[in-house]
């Protein structure tokens, strides 16, 4: 299990000028890809950026541009030819979420000063001078070994491959490094791998990941580990383990083959010892992309154990045929179109905000108290947001219906204008002038029967810490959307502008974009020369195999267990209840006993 | 401590190229993987403009060489027409992929680029003091203040919030010790009776090797 699920490797052909003359595409999704090329020159242009030819990495532009309701990105590499690729397909959404974009501070101790400042980005990378956001989370690989061996992935070492298995003193250095950043340092990191529980002293490195400061500790895993051994849950918690980073591709067997047995043993472990769960989708057009709003719904039935859903479209990494490229090709708001679809309308594009609108209140509370706060300042297109809050009788209630979302952060915005270059007491004043007016960008009529939200609000502004939220005992989901980028649709304004590092053993911090995107040249090569041979990792592990470490599922028998029941075969529907509208959630299916007919799709 | 005095784990003193160094340091006893030691810096200057072509083929230019396995760093100035590249060279007592100044520069003249060997500054580098070490503990060339105050404000208040900042994290150490202890507590009775129940589960559903 890694971050980089969502980034999937297909090796084979490839071609990557997609563009055919006027060939006789009907499929409207598709269509987009095969205009000749002087519609697509006649076609408004929305933007301009540095890009990389996918075949020769040659840094070439980016004509970003609009094609009806697509916004599209294309280039020209003068040795291979054009690529043209999907970049947001939503123009009004894709000009909404951009008014919000800006620039962060970056790194005041970059890993590297050079004369040319990141002139070759994204070549230039650990993090130089020119990187324009710091470290919001942070990746730290503690081993390449996984006890699944999923098709697409690239990660994992296979028999005969090095092992990249740092010791304790080792990723205790990387922490270091990691909270050494200034002026912000980052406060969550997400222990990933390979599987992370693989590494023998997986509990020691959660210990020691609080030790170093870091509030948030995440492990990004399959679960399966911790489902099969309930007591590591316990440990893991303990430890201070915040959150499992969970994978979870489907609510069906065909669409989560890797962890779907198991689900219901990893739930009960994590419900016991309570450890939050992020349920983490990879979208794939074609594949999953039908289960959106019933993995929602999921989550809601679990909403005890289960804290968001983190949807991420998928990164189409390597080579691969372009007809497979466009099929599969989501971007974030076709995913946010299709939950509106498959949830009738009650979670709805309109309730989604782009990442860098939150900026403003930690700009504010900044500003407010002169304490560095988190830049949220990645790029509109790398991530969305939603707020659900799940009243008594069941109502689903996103934030944005009964918050003025939008003018609010505008609000919140101008008034830290409003506060510059003006003294402590006076920005005091301002801001409290500023907390009375809250109460007009709040319908209070619509907001869930057990929260005050202005009160809510005012908490958080008044004590700078969204943590009081927990305080409220409401039950509330977070819906994300994170859409790692890819050679095809490759923009550098967005990977410099990237919060999702990786901490390297050699000190380096790497975008997760550049790591994942040329692994040839950032996450393998790295991690190759920091890894142990399997000569001698067999030496000093005596016994050890690579087919040792694979789990071997047993499905029949997991089918057959009380949990797998009571996990699949009692779902509620949610969005059928009458206050969300009645009609039942796109694909909602319960698993039923053995000779009785499940209802909805497998 | 000075890095530079740190001990190898397995090998030589002397840290210099070709010498018997091992895979690890050590530091304050503390073991790390270190996979070059002494290895080799060049750089190539006055290189022809025109055959760099331009900022982009540089860059990829840039990235080929990142390509190479012996190749550990290499930046390509388009600017200033400069090439530096660190290297691990043929004679280094390591187990990772090698190459010398002469196959650099053929290979950077497949490329197109035709440097002057004879020109060349190709100087010895210790990876571990300048590129590692720096790496993790990187130099500050620069501060920015907070939104919305201005560097000599910043200057004023830095110290108190530094202060600050420590007493927080001692707050939040000592709370989440707190929170250890109390959770210890609740969950100590059940973990025995629940880690049964999961296991019978277990064993009727899966197995692992
Ligand atoms: S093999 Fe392991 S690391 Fe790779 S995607 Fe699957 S779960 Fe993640
Ligand atoms: S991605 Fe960031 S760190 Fe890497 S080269 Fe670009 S600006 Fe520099």
């Amino acid at each position: 299990m890694s971050s980089q699920d969502s980034v999937y490797a297909v090796e084979g052909a490839e071609d990557s000028a997609s563009v055919k003359h006027a060939s006789p595409i009907v499929d409207p999704v598709l269509a987009p890809y095969h205009r000749t090329v002087a519609e697509m020159e006649g076609m408004p242009v929305i933007d301009r950026t540095t890009t990389v030819c996918p075949e020769c990495k040659l840094l070439i532009e980016g004509i970003i541009y609009k094609d009806g309701d697509n916004v599209m990105i294309r280039k020209s590499c003068p040795e291979h030819g054009l690529t043209v690729e999907k970049y947001w397909e939503d123009y009004d959404m894709y000009m909404k979420m951009k008014k919000y974009d800006y620039a962060g501070r970056g790194f005041d101790n970059p890993n590297y000063t050079t004369k040319t400042k990141g002139a070759n980005c994204p070549f230039d990378c650990g993090m130089c001078e020119r990187h324009q956001t710091h470290t919001g989370l942070a990746n730290v690989v503690v081993t390449n070994r996984c006890h699944l061996s999923c098709w697409y992935c690239f990660f994992f070492a296979k028999e005969g491959e090095p092992i990249y298995e740092p010791n304790l003193d080792e990723i205790r250095k990387m922490f270091k490094s990691l909270k050494n950043q200034k002026p912000i340092s980052t406060n969550a990191i997400q222990i990933t791998g390979g599987e992370p529980t693989m590494h023998p002293q997986i509990v020691d490195i959660v210990k020691m990941a609080k030790e170093e400061g870091f509030d948030q500790v995440q492990l990004n895993t399959t679960g399966i580990n911790i489902g099969l051994n309930p007591d590591l849950a316990y440990e893991l918690k303990h430890a201070g383990t915040s959150t499992l980073y969970m994978s979870f591709d489907g609510v069906s067997k065909r669409t989560n083959p890797k962890n779907h047995w198991e689900i219901p043993m990893i739930l009960n472990a994590a419900r016991k010892s309570k450890l939050g769960i992020v349920l983490v989708p990879t979208v794939i057009r074609t594949m999953n992309e039908h289960e959106l709003g019933a993995t929602i719904n999921f989550a809601i039935n679990n909403l005890d154990v289960v804290r968001a859903v983190n949807f991420q479209p998928v990164s189409l990494v390597g080579r691969m045929p372009t007809g497979m490229r466009e099929k599969q090709r989501i971007t974030i708001p076709s995913a946010i179109k299709l939950i509106e679809q498959q949830t009738n309308g009650v979670i709805k594009k309109d309730d989604w905000f782009s990442v860098p609108y939150v900026g403003s209140i930690n700009k504010f509370i900044e500003s407010l108290t002169g304490e560095y706060k988190y830049d949220l300042s990645v790029h509109f297109a790398c991530g969305a947001a939603c707020y659900l809050f799940i009243d008594s009788d069941g109502r689903i209630i996103p934030l944005t219906e009964f918050v003025d979302v939008q003018g609010l952060f505008e609000y919140i915005n101008n008034t830290t204008i409003e506060m510059k270059g003006k003294g402590r007491l006076a920005r005091k004043a301002i801001a409290m002038k500023a907390l009375l007016g809250l109460g007009k960008f709040i319908d209070s009529a619509k907001q869930p029967k057990s929260i005050n939200f202005t009160e809510l609000l005012k908490s958080i502004f008044l004590k700078h810490d969204f943590s009081v939220m927990g305080k409220f005992h409401m039950k509330t989901l977070f819906l994300g959307m994170m859409h790692f980028q890819d050679e095809y649709n490759y923009d550098v304004r967005r990977v410099e502008k990237c919060a999702v590092h990786y901490a390297m053993p050699d000190g380096e911090v790497l975008p997760f974009c550049t790591f994942n995107i040329f692994p040839e040249i950032y996450r393998d090569k790295i991690q190759k020369q920091y890894s142990t041979p399997a000569s001698e990792w067999q030496r000093t592990h005596p016994g050890w195999t690579y087919s040792k470490d694979k789990y071997i599922r047993n499905p029949k028998q997991l089918e057959s267990s009380k949990a797998y029941w009571k996990t699949y075969g009692n779902l509620k529907d949610y969005f059928a209840l009458p206050v969300n509208g009645g009609k039942p959630v796109a694909n909602f299916s319960i698993e039923k006993p053995e000779g009785q007919k499940s209802s909805g799709v497998k | 401590m000075d890095r530079r005095d740190a001990p190898i784990g397995t090998g030589s003193n002397g840290a210099k190229t070709g010498s018997g160094v091992g895979p690890y340091v050590i530091e304050e006893g503390k073991q790390y993987r270190m996979p070059y030691r002494m290895v080799r810096k060049v750089t190539f200057s006055n290189l022809k403009k025109a055959e760099l072509l331009d900022l982009p083929h540089s860059a990829r230019l840039q990235y080929r060489l990142m390509l190479l396995g012996a190749v550990i760093k290499a930046a390509v100035d388009f600017d200033d027409a400069q090439i530096t590249i660190i290297y691990n060279p043929s004679n280094a007592d390591n187990s990772s992929d090698k190459t010398s100044q002469g196959e650099l520069v053929k290979m950077l003249s497949k490329e197109g680029v035709h440097v002057d060997p004879s020109s060349a500054r190709d100087v010895d580098y210790d990876y571990y003091t300048e590129l590692y070490a720096n790496s993790h503990n990187p130099k500050t060339i620069k501060e920015s203040p907070p939104y919305g105050y201005t560097a000599d404000e910043w200057s004023a208040m830095r110290s108190k919030w530094q202060k600050k900042m420590t007493e927080t994290a001692t707050r939040k150490r000592e709370k989440f010790t707190r929170w250890q202890a109390s959770y210890l507590n609740s969950k100590l009775g059940i973990v025995q009776k629940i880690a049964e129940e999961h296991r019978s589960e277990v064993e009727k559903g899966s197995t692992t090797n």
